[in-house]
């Protein structure tokens, strides 16, 4: 994509034309609005471009809360795939000391380092008030399994993970909505649980040829089923029993979830709809068999018709059920 | 061979030519060389017909013109190259490229992060915050003679600024022209980003 060279503030600043001063407060007046719409557009095609399920269901979201949803989502996709971009998981920890570095400067008010999620987040906590906490506990949690050498011992270990890095974003949504309530907090903790444990298993293959998985030493050890084997592929038979259970674990927290949908309020509902496509993932995961290879569970948008995914969330958003 | 060498040397000396066989210099052929009489009798009379038949027919030349006339037919390996170009992998590490956003906007922030992590300390940059208040780099060079190519600059990026395209084609005259100015690098990056961001797509989130 190449600049534009009308509209761009950047050529101005280049410019070493006599009318440079006069250009220079013109263009601070006018791009102010802009750049924090182009930083939000940034957010949007990031959020389309990576994580496309939860993109539709963002969708949904009345247009104040959305613009907060996409920031918090954006910054999401940008901490996820620092791990999947280095080899050196040193490296990787660097990036994320920059995005903590670039958290703690938007609450300390200090000028927002110039990457577009950043000034979208910096615009989006300005106006409403969201806890650093969950910023906090998102990067920390992705730094620790950058750092993490072996596979997790036990399903709280992956749980705990999932909620730190799936269920935060509900809360922070929520946050951003403002809804303070219980139950709707309650919901959010087991849907990202089942959300996030959906998402690591969905990745399986890929992160095999990375020599990495999440599934519990203790789960893969009962069904006999070795860390080279799903490294490899190999064993499908006990790998989809260890999936089958894991994925239970998702199942129960999506249940329990859903079982919560009465005592939570209906404007919190359509914040927690990303419990479809979580929901989705783990059907399809069902339909073939719990085995992660399968290209029809690999292929669509969680192994379904992206149409298909976008009536389904359209269906529950009406009902106002997740 | 060594026992033919032997035996000869037991042959000169029962003959009394003891001083023959001690005088071995330079000149004079390996022992070994000359086949005995008794070993060019025991060729095989088959294998003396098989050799003139071959030399009379011409089989070897055929055998040969079959082979090329094979080859001619085959599908070609080589390829065409200036015009045409072998395969790439989306990871191919080559010249380095500085990235703007769709807006136009450079990307690099001057967090010095690649000039930090670089292991061939071939990246310099210098910075200033701009009038608006944002940083940005005044000068960022990097020696592409001293470079490795290792892509730890593309990896410590935390905007993705600098990357390393897909170009490998990129030979100079002399030293000076290798040496990367910021102007450049952004240059490179206008020319390469279709390539570049459709190699940095992954498929989406796997944490």
């Amino acid at each position: 994509m190449r600049p534009s060279s009308g509209s761009c503030s950047d050529r101005e600043y280049c410019d070493q034309g006599g009318t440079r001063k006069q250009q220079l407060t013109v263009v601070s007046m006018t791009t102010a609005p802009t750049a924090a719409r182009q930083a939000f557009s940034y957010c949007v095609q990031q959020v389309r471009k990576y994580d496309y399920a939860n993109y539709l269901c963002l969708l949904h979201l009345p247009p104040e809360v959305r613009k907060a949803a996409f920031a918090i989502r954006a910054f999401n996709v940008e901490t996820a795939k620092v791990g999947d971009s280095v080899r050196e998981s040193q490296l990787g920890v660097m990036r994320l000391m920059w995005w903590k570095e670039a958290v703690d400067g938007i609450y300390k008010k200090a000028t927002p380092l110039d990457h577009p999620v950043v000034r979208a987040l910096t615009s989006v906590i300005s106006e409403q008030r969201l806890s650093k906490n969950w910023f906090s506990r998102l990067i920390d949690s992705r730094i620790t399994d950058l750092e993490m050498t072996a596979p997790p011992v036990s399903m709280a270990e992956v749980e705990r993970y999932a909620e730190n890095t799936a269920s935060v974003l509900l809360y922070l949504t929520l946050e951003a909505a403002g809804i303070r309530n219980t139950s709707a907090d309650h919901a959010a903790s087991h849907i990202g649980k089942a959300a996030g444990i959906g998402l690591l298993l969905r990745a399986t293959p890929v992160h095999g040829s990375r020599r990495r998985t999440y599934i519990p030493v203790d789960i893969a050890a009962k069904y006999g089923l070795s860390q080279e084997d799903i490294y490899r592929g190999e064993n499908r038979n006990a790998l989809a029993d260890a999936v089958h259970e894991v994925a239970s674990f998702g199942h129960a927290h999506l249940k329990h979830a859903r079982d919560l949908a009465g005592s939570v309020p209906k404007e919190a509902k359509i914040v927690l709809l990303p419990a479809v496509p979580a929901g989705v993932l783990l059907q399809s995961l069902e339909k073939c068999n719990f085995n992660v290879f399968d290209g029809r569970f690999q292929s669509g948008v969680y192994g379904v018709n992206p149409l298909w995914m976008q009536l389904l969330q359209r269906w529950h958003a009406f009902r106002g059920t997740y | 061979m060594l026992r033919v060498a032997s035996r000869r040397l037991l042959q000169a000396e029962s003959a009394g030519f003891r001083w023959v066989a001690a005088s071995r210099d330079f000149h004079s052929t390996p022992a070994s060389a000359a086949p005995t009489p008794e070993a060019r009798e025991q060729k095989d009379w088959s294998a003396v017909l098989d050799k003139s038949m071959n030399t009379l027919f011409l089989t070897e030349l055929f055998r040969g013109m079959n082979l090329a006339l094979k080859h001619f037919f085959d599908k070609k390996v080589t390829i065409n190259y200036p015009f045409e170009k072998g395969p790439l992998s989306p990871r191919f590490r080559g010249e380095h490229a500085l990235r703007r956003y769709a807006t136009g906007e450079e990307r690099c922030i001057a967090c010095k992060l690649c000039e930090a992590v670089c292991p061939a300390q071939a990246i310099t940059i210098e910075a200033e915050a701009r009038e608006d208040g944002s940083r940005r780099t005044t000068r960022y060079d990097i020696d592409m003679t001293k470079c490795i190519y290792c892509g730890f600059c593309q990896e410590a990026c935390p905007v993705d600024a600098i990357v390393e395209g897909p170009n490998f084609e990129f030979v100079t005259e002399t030293h000076e022209e290798l040496l990367y100015d910021k102007e450049k690098l952004l240059q490179n990056g206008d020319r390469w980003e279709t390539e570049i961001a459709e190699n940095l797509r992954t498929e989406g989130l796997y944490r």
